[in-house]
Parts: structure tokens; sequence; C-alpha cells
């Protein structure tokens, strides 16, 4: 039978012309050299030569700093640390990648599978292991393909030109192929990533009619609630857990949309259900702390925010506020001596940042208070003032801050904290949730929600004051009274991206103004450094583009 | 060391959860395998042709072949674990058939050497289904791997559609489903581990398709004989 060598006869395929590896570069990132070497040999049996290697996310990451990479295969299991799919979160989030280059998971385990079809960010591809290099040839060969049929939309995506990358869906789905789920997919994620969750929601629809998939049920559901339609996308959320009880983010809007609905107990109980699955997850503990703190139930709260530091430590995933968070329950349980380990452990921790002293101070005179101490805790708080008026960042801070001020009878300082806070946050419910809650808790309650509407109105007939005089035809009327809102409340996104888009609307009719335009920038890309996802601010990009256009100025 | 010391250490391996621990170790079973395999994958890529005679060529992948059906049985035995714990989200994506049979063609190629068997593939380029890309491979390697013991001299992969269903078909030349196989099916709806031969792959594919629902619609195995080689028909269909 040795005689005769028999060759197996390839499907049939539109294949076309091949992949040149050898232009390609790859990154093999595998925390086992025996296994990285035998990628090596596996990638220059398929023609390819530059081939780069990492051993943890740390090297891959300083590898993509420095040059770009059109094929990355990486480990799921990195060893310690972050894992294959984090890193891949950190890559994109980080945009290291480009939306056109490959990145295909490797794993040992098909528990993988678990991974990858409940996650937001999933890889272009996974393999598991054992695999035949012929077989990773095939999948990178397929996977260079749909990534040049895709290549137009990919293109306009990293140039940020979304509604132009949303066009360049439609003109590819005029003409069926094997690709149209995937790009009817990528034209909802644009969509909603532009805020038009009508359109997007339709389109989730129309996948689904075809056949119920968890993804695009997440869609749907995602849709509705940036529609305010909570009812209605919790009821898919739940509908997603039950079916896929693996599908983490699925709990976590499940209880965004309780939240938001108002019911904040069924919310804790998505949250503690998710956190008994998956018990590492920083963020989900987080909001399950807050949550729970806000209902009262400290346990679970003091749980929750343990949890944070501890799976947290060695990472930069946490700051001083969480200590803060975690100080703050042991307070209220009338823990003092705890409440000041934990910010003595803060300031330990971060090498006595100017943030750490700032919480410090604040929760240690906070925990004084409590016990009884007002001398010491006078004189923490003054430290407190002084950090705070030196600090940058200190939106979190403020509450505790304010609740010190008034325990300890300096209550013009306290209040106007407060204000200045609610007012560089007017429109964000769960911040005065946050506020009511601190007043309520020195019994302050109906002053306090006094001074959170009052705060917030100031900021909302401003703003309604500048829409007017825009619609009564003075622009200029609207963009200088926004233009000096911006100056007060710097940090009140609505209210700087407003003044971005009055300037835009301005100049529409009345000319191109070189200054203003930089205004216009300036404010979009300080919302920009602190919310890199915020929708407006796409939204306004696109009509800076626009107006741009109109008038022949280079971009 | 005294008898009581022994006593206690046994006493620590009744409380040990013997599926948990088998388990974990079919994975590191696999991590090695897999390192085994590619080495061998390897060596048998840079010899191809040269440097080495036919035989030892046929008796390198005859390794193979065998490392592939251990293979076949850890996947088997952790995805049966993995969907009595609930642990396996199906993961529907819609992706020609042909990326299947292309895949499965590639990985069993190698294999052929050891066997005077060719195998022939037949799908439409532009057939596109709802599967779950990893299940079905399993079901369609472990039916392959079948086939290349039976087989005289020739395997057919092919992908149609009917009825609502895709259908994917293992065919051989050999001799055929022997009748007790045949005669509930091949839908196996319960493993028999006392007798010699378990029929774990064809409980495994059975399960695999089941697993593949559409609305009203569940996926299933059919096995029979004749076919278009005349030999053992094994049919995936999924909704």
């Amino acid at each position: 039978m040795n005689e005769s060598v028999f060759q197996a006869k390839a499907a049939a395929t539109d294949s076309g012309e091949t992949t040149n590896f050898q232009e390609k570069y790859f990154l093999v990132i595998d925390d086992a050299s025996g296994m990285r070497s035998s990628m090596r040999t596996t990638i220059s049996t398929m023609g390819g030569v530059r081939i780069d290697m990492a051993g943890n996310g740390i090297e891959a990451i300083n590898r993509l700093e420095q040059r770009s990479y059109d094929i990355i295969l990486c480990d799921y299991d990195l060893g310690g640390g972050k894992d294959g799919q984090q890193l891949l979160e950190e890559i994109k989030h980080r945009r290291l990648v480009k939306n056109s280059t490959i990145f295909m998971m490797v794993t040992a385990e098909r528990s993988y599978e678990k991974v990858v079809s409940a996650v937001e960010l999933a890889p272009d591809d996974y393999l598991i292991k054992p695999f035949a290099g012929q077989v990773l040839l095939l999948r990178l060969e397929r996977l260079a393909k749909k990534k040049t049929y895709f290549l137009p939309v990919y293109e306009l995506m990293d140039k940020q030109d979304y509604r132009s990358a949303i066009q360049a869906c439609d003109k590819l789905l005029e003409s069926s192929n094997q690709h149209q789920i995937d790009l009817m997919r990528l034209k909802a994620e644009i969509c909603m990533m532009l805020g038009d969750y009508a359109q997007s929601g339709l389109i989730y629809e129309l996948i689904l009619s075809i056949r119920e998939i968890p993804w695009a049920s997440m869609g749907l559901a995602k849709s509705l609630y940036h529609r305010a339609q909570f009812g209605e996308a919790a009821t898919i959320f739940e509908q997603v857990t039950k079916a896929n009880p693996n599908y983490m983010e699925a709990y976590d809007w499940l209880a965004k949309s309780h939240t938001a609905a108002g019911d904040e107990t069924t919310a804790q109980t998505a949250l503690m259900h998710a956190t008994k699955k998956s018990p590492r997850t920083l963020h989900r503990r987080k909001t399950l702390g807050e949550i729970a703190y806000r209902n009262n139930d400290l346990e679970t709260a003091q749980d929750s925010y343990e949890a944070v530091l501890e799976f947290g430590k060695n990472s930069s995933l946490t700051s001083p506020e969480d200590y803060a968070n975690l100080s703050r329950v042991f307070i209220d349980m009338g823990d003092c001596d705890k409440a000041m380990t934990v910010m003595k452990d803060a300031r330990k921790t971060f090498k006595n940042s100017p943030e750490s002293l700032l919480h410090g101070a604040v929760m240690d005179s906070l925990a004084l208070e409590k016990s009884g101490d007002k001398e010491a805790a006078k004189a923490e708080l003054n430290k407190a003032m002084g950090y705070f008026d030196q600090n940058q960042a200190r939106g979190g801070v403020s509450l505790d801050l304010s609740r010190a001020c008034f325990q300890l009878g300096d209550e013009e300082a306290g209040k106007k904290i407060v204000q200045n806070y609610i007012k560089n946050n007017h429109d964000d419910k769960r911040i005065h949730r946050h506020a009511e809650d601190m007043f309520k808790k020195i019994g302050m309650h109906d002053v306090g929600k006094e001074i959170i509407r009052d705060s917030s109105r100031t900021v909302i007939t401003l703003n309604n004051q500048a829409v007017r005089l825009a619609q009564t035809g003075d622009l200029k009327g609207s963009v200088d009274l926004l233009m000096q809102a911006v100056a007060e409340y710097k940090e009140n996104s609505v209210v700087v991206l407003n003044a971005a888009h009055a300037i835009l609307v301005y100049m529409q009719t009345q000319g191109w103004d070189d200054d203003l335009a930089q205004a216009a920038r300036n404010y979009m890309s300080a919302v920009k450094a602190r919310d890199p996802d915020n929708q407006k601010c796409r939204i306004l990009s696109e009509l800076y583009k626009d107006v741009a256009r109109q008038y022949g100025i280079k971009l | 060391m005294s008898t009581g010391d022994s006593r206690d250490t046994l006493q620590e391996l009744d409380a040990l959860d013997f599926t948990a621990l088998f388990a974990s170790q079919i994975h590191d079973l696999k991590n090695l395998l897999f390192l085994l395999l590619n080495d061998l994958d390897n060596t048998l890529d840079r010899h191809a042709g040269v440097g080495i005679d036919a035989d030892a060529q046929a008796r390198l992948a005859l390794l193979k072949y065998n490392g592939q059906l251990i293979n076949d049985k850890l996947i088997q035995m952790l995805s049966l674990y993995r969907f009595n714990r609930n642990a396996y989200p199906v993961n529907l994506e819609h992706r020609p058939a042909a990326e299947l049979i292309e895949d499965i063609v590639a990985e069993t190629s190698p294999l052929l050497a050891a066997k005077s068997i060719r195998l022939t593939s037949q799908v439409a380029p532009d057939l596109c289904w709802f599967y779950d890309r990893d299940l079905a491979a399993g079901v369609l390697n472990n039916a392959i791997h079948n086939a290349l013991n039976c087989a005289r001299s020739e395997i057919r992969l092919s992908a149609d559609t009917e009825d609502g269903y895709l259908i994917i078909r293992v065919e051989d030349d050999g001799d055929g489903f022997p009748e007790e196989i045949l005669g509930n099916g091949g839908n196996v709806r319960s493993l028999d581990i006392s007798g010699g031969k378990t029929g774990l792959g064809l409980y495994f594919s059975s399960v695999c398709a089941r697993l593949h629902t559409n609305k009203e619609r569940i996926g299933r195995i059919e096995l029979g004989n004749g076919g278009s080689l005349g030999g053992a028909v094994f049919a995936l269909l999924l909704p």
C-alpha cells in the first residue's frame, strides 16, 4: 500500500489569487517558548518570513506600539496576567491595530468557544489546538480575502468617517455574497456608533428574522435601551441570559436596563448572578458594589469593593477611588478604624499620589467625624480642601468632600462643591442619585434635593436660552453664551459639545472662522479625551468635516 | 512510613472529584498531543517527497492517524462533559459549507499517505449555512476517521441542501455499516459503556447534531449503506 501516495482533491472554491505571506508582518504571542518556535516553523512553511515573537501581554503591547502587524496569532492562555481575550480588548481599545489587521486566537481549550461566542470584541477567528499547519494556512487565506473584501469599509472606519463607511457597507450589500450577515452586523455597529439606534434596531430585527443569534438579540436590545425603551430591552437581555447563561455582557446590560427603569433591586440580582459565574470581572464588581451600596446592602457592597481591590492588585485597573468606595462602606458600618486602614493602603499603593492624598484626607475626615473626634476630622478636612483645589480630576470625590463639609459645619463650602459637581454633570441621573443618597445620609434629604434640582436647572436654563437665541436667528449670540458657559463648566461634556455644535451651525451659514473652528476642535478633543466613545462627539466630527468641505478647507 | 499514613492518603483519594480531575487532565493531554502532532506535521512537511522513503513516510502518516484518533476521543469526552455541565454555547455562524469541507480535507490529507485511499469532495462554493464550525468539524472528522478504516479506495465528502437542511455526507466504498448499527438509524440516545465498543463517536455525533436547532427543527445524523460509492453513508443534517 506504500507505493501509492494519494492526493486529496481540494474542494471547489472561487479562491482567485493566493495570499503572499512573504510580505506580511506576523506577531506570535505565546507564553510557552516551545509553542512559539513551533508556530514559527509553521508560518515559515507557509512562506512567512517577517515574524516577531512576544512571550506575554506586555511584550506584545510593546511590539504593537512600535510597528503595525498584518497578522497576529495569540494564544488564549498566556500564563499569569492578562489572557488573550483581555489582551485583544486592550489592543482594540487603544487602537493598536487597524481594522484590517487579522487577529487569530489560538487555544488548547475548547472552552474558549464559550468565551468567543459571548464577547463583544471577538477575534477574527480562532483555532483549537491541535491543528494542522495546512488548516492555519487555509484559515489565514480566507481571512485575508475577507479583509480585502471589507477593506473599503475598514479604511473609512480607520479614518473615522463613519457615514461614508455605512455607504460603503450598503454598496457591498447590493450584491449577495457569503459575507452578507457579517456586513449587516458591521453596518448595525457603525449605526450604533453614530447614535442611529432606530436604524441599528431595524438591521438587528432583520437578522433575527433570518436566524435567532445571541449577538443580534443583544444588538436589538441595546438599540432599544438607547431609545429609552428599558422594559423591552430588559426582556430581551433576560431571554439572552436564559438561552446563553455564559453571555456575561447580557447580565450587565440587564442590570443597566433595570437601573435605568428605576428597579435597582432586580439590577442587583442580575449582577450577583453574573458575579457568581464570573467572579473576577472588575468592572462588574464595581457596579455591583455601587448598586448594593445604594440598596443599603452594605455586606454585598463591602464584599464587592474588597474583591475589586483584591483582583485588581498589581494592575492599573484600580484607582484611589476604589479604596474610597470601600472605606465609605466601613464608615457607614461604623467601623472607622477599618475605613482609615483602607485609605492608608491606598496612599501606600499609589505612593502618595495627589489623588490618593485627596481621597485619603476626605475619607479620614469622615471616619474621624463618625468616631466623634471633630477636631482631628476638621484638620483632615482642611488638608482635603487644599488638595481639592490643586487637583484636576476631582469628580467622584466631590460628594464625600461636601459630606464632610456639611457634617463639620461648613455648609457654605459643602453646598458650593455639590453645586459645582451637579452643574458639571447636569444630565447624569446616576450622579444625581448618588448626591441625593449622600444628602439622605446626613439628614438633609429635602434641602439636598433642592440644591440638586436648582444646580441642574441653572445649566438647563442656560442651554435652553442658547437654543432660543439660535432659533430666533441670533446664532452668534448662541455661540457666545455657550462659550461663556464652557469657561464655567469645563467638565460638562454636554455643554462643551453644545458649544461646538453651535459654532458649526454658525459657520454653516455665516462662513468659516479659523478661531471658532479651532475652539470647536478643542472642545471636541477635550470630550474625546475623557470619553472616547462619546456619540455626539462622533456626529459632530462628521458635521465638522461637512462644514470644512463646504468652504473648501483642507482637513 | 506507617500504615496509618498510607490509609490517610487513600482517604484523601476518596475525596477526589475524579470527573473534574479527568476533565482537567484531558486538557493537558490535548496540549501534549498538539505538540506531538505538530512536530509530526512539520516532519512530514519537511520530508515530503525527499530524504525519506515512502515506507517511512507511510509510517509517519499512520502515527499521525492514530494520534488523530486519540484526539477525536479526547475531544468527544471533553465535549460531552461540557454539554452536560451546560458550559457549551452553540456558536452559530453563517459560513460557506465549502469552508468546512476544505478544513476537513486539509486536516485529513496528511493521513492519506498511510492508506491507499482517495478523498474527494463536492460542494457548491456559494452554499452558505448557519452552523457551529467546531461541532460540525468534530462530527465530520470522526466520520472520516472511521471511513479511513473501512474504505477500499475512496471517501467522498459532499454538502447539499434538502428540505431546509444542510446535509453533509461522508461516503465510502467499503462494506458498509453492519446491521446492528443501522438498526437504530444512528441516532444513539444513550451510551452503553459496559461492552467493549462504546459507540462514543456516534453518540457524540448525534448530540452535536441535536445541538443545532432552528425554530422547531432539530439536527440529526443518518446512517445508511449504498450511496454514490456503494459503501457506508454517514449524513449530518443541520436545520
